[in-house]
């Protein structure tokens, strides 16, 4: 995945958050059944999206440290000529 | 001796402990202005983790998370759900405004604002508005110390004592220590809150109703209108959609434009400290789970509190638990409290001084910091008087508070991202959003179909930004190229004046 991909990603992830955990996304999810580990559906469906939070950050993260890390790489090779003087 | 006396004991001790780190870590800082407000940007990622998220979880989630649960029902979804969404542009924004404090100098949001947008105006002004903010903020933690002691006391030791006595705790050790006594003594506090409402929020559904699933029915066949969004409002009204909509909104866009939350940024070792700390924040968030169960296992206790916001401490009061554990859960909704008022008097204090004084004076490191020293004494008073004299609502204050700090956003945005911004448009997009803001705070019937007085301020404040700016002079190319290229990371330093904090000692 590349650094705009990425960008892509957070920017629909966002956008689906806002529109599923408020009017009208989540009148579609305001059951109290099938309840889910003892929780009514409506509130394991806003922990769902917690913990899906979690995982679009650590893949967002992931994908931001390589660049950081290929673009000091970079930034290295580029300052060499300079360091043989 | 008396259980409450055994209890009130633990609760003691554990702001024994809290003095002593806080005073630990305070020693271990410089005495200039950046060791006393940004902690000499030291914090690795085990404290930025606790000082974020115990900041930003205060007595508002251990106390009026569970009120809320308990008299409004499934309301309280709209405070699980803001945080990470409202925490998610902190990644990005976050090491931007690290970046430009490392390179300038800058140890407070305004600083940074009005670094791009130079006017003493627009620094005064951004200090009245945090001040504003945190003022009815600290009351609200204020109070929630006071109502953990009356509980526990049973009377004994009255509201305003024990609100005094926790935060007398607090104001000696943000006094002695600053910044870091903060952050210390908030990975102490965060540990105690997050262990303490997780034992709590599983236990009492199943000592109470035989487990979750069983506390949920029963609630179901009660008391149905609790379990689903919107739920209810403050009155036992059906809360409207919009209300709730508006509420998350707001306070997702809010959430990280809390002036104490950049600081913390000016206050962390480097980008991927922070950056870390975003990732992580969920982790902290779910915590408002066992606390919301907490809530609903009130809902058909054998007897009620006065205040809803009493609810958590009455429950366990009232259940057979051993006088060790009651004592540690109190312990953990004072550490809540605690751990989020610390951060906003030393915040308060700061900006009143770094932001609304310091460009009009110029005077050493050393007056400076005692000068904040003595405001986190006044400030702690005066919030203390008004927190004393109403005894408030908790949620409906920090919702109130809320509405002002949106307005901060359009121009930390302009500042960060949007080049052709220009001082005359963010001065003017700040003035109306905050009269806006203010003037339906003050007639809420005003409000069309009940929507949030922060988006209604910050519809008018962004369309005036955009207006007044593209009205007025582009800024100098090389000035705003040079703060945006420092904020991508592309530059170290950029031409433009570094922040200049008074002559030295």
């Amino acid at each position: 995945m590349t650094g705009r991909s990425v960008r892509v990603l957070v920017v629909v992830w966002g956008a689906l958050y806002i529109a599923c955990l408020s009017w009208p996304g989540l009148t579609l999810f305001n059951r109290i059944e099938p309840k889910i580990l003892g929780m009514p559906f409506v509130m394991a469906f806003v922990a769902g999206w917690l913990v899906l939070g979690l995982l679009v950050l650590i893949v967002v993260d992931r994908v931001v440290a390589r660049e950081e890390i290929e673009s000091s790489d970079e930034a290295a090779r580029a300052s060499m000529p300079d360091k043989s003087h | 001796m008396e259980r409450w006396q055994l209890i009130t004991g633990v609760v003691l001790a554990y702001l024994v402990v809290t003095l002593v780190i806080g005073i630990v870590a305070g020693r271990r800082a410089t005495r200039g202005v950046t060791g006393y407000v940004a902690a000499d940007r030291q914090f690795g990622l085990l404290a930025m983790y606790f000082v974020i998220g115990a900041s930003v979880f205060s007595a508002f989630a251990f106390l009026g998370g569970p009120g809320w649960a308990y008299s409004r029902g499934m309301a309280v979804l709209y405070i699980l759900s803001y945080g990470v969404i409202g925490l998610a542009p902190w990644y990005f924004i976050g090491p931007r405004s690290a970046r430009l404090g490392r390179a300038r100098g800058y140890v407070t949001q305004a600083q940074l604002v009005t670094g791009r947008f130079p006017s003493r105006s627009l620094s005064v002004l951004m200090a009245a508005i945090a001040i504003i903010a945190f003022i009815p903020y600290v009351m609200l933690q204020m109070s929630g110390a006071g109502i953990v002691f009356e509980a526990v006391t049973q009377g004994n030791i009255p509201f305003w004592a024990g609100a005094a006595l926790a935060y007398g705790v607090v104001v000696l050790y943000v006094l002695l220590g600053g910044a870091s006594a903060v952050g210390w003594t908030n990975v102490f506090e965060g540990v105690l809150m997050v262990t303490v409402a997780w034992i709590l929020g599983l236990w009492l559904p199943y000592e109470l109703y035989g487990g979750i699933g069983p506390m949920f029915d029963q609630i179901a066949a009660a008391r149905p209108e609790l379990l689903t969004v919107p739920g209810l409002d403050s009155a036992g009204n059906p809360w409207t959609w919009t209300a709730y909509s508006t509420a998350f909104l707001s306070s997702a866009i809010g959430l990280c434009m809390w002036p104490h939350l950049f600081m913390k940024a000016f206050a962390a070792r480097d980008d991927r400290t922070l950056r870390r700390t975003v990732v992580l924040y969920p982790t902290f968030q779910l915590f408002l789970i066992p606390l919301i169960l907490v809530g609903f296992a009130g809902v058909l206790f054998s007897s009620h509190p006065e205040n809803p916001d009493f609810i958590l401490p009455h429950v366990l009061l009232n259940t057979d638990m051993p006088f060790l554990m009651v004592g540690l859960f109190c312990a953990g909704a004072l550490a809540a409290s605690m751990s989020t008022g610390d951060a906003l008097l030393h915040g308060a204090a700061s900006i009143a001084v770094e932001d609304a004084v310091a460009p009009f004076v110029r005077f050493s490191e050393y007056a400076q910091r005692r000068l904040i020293q003595i405001l986190v004494v006044v400030i702690g008073l005066v919030a203390y008087y008004f927190a004393i004299v109403m005894q408030p609502n908790l949620v409906l204050l920090l919702l109130t508070a809320y509405a002002f700090i949106d307005q901060l956003a359009p121009p930390v945005y302009a500042a960060l991202y949007w080049k052709r911004a220009t001082t005359a448009g963010v001065l003017s997009g700040l003035f109306g959003g905050m009269a806006t803001a203010v003037l339906f705070v003050l007639r809420p019937g005003l409000r069309p179909m009940g929507i949030h007085e922060g988006i209604l301020g910050l519809i008018v404040n962004v369309a005036l930004l955009v207006m007044v700016s593209h009205m007025t002079r582009p800024q100098n190319d090389e000035h705003a190229s040079g703060f945006l290229a420092i904020a991508r990371g592309l530059r170290k330093k950029g031409p433009g004046p570094t922040h200049d904090p008074g002559p030295r000692q």
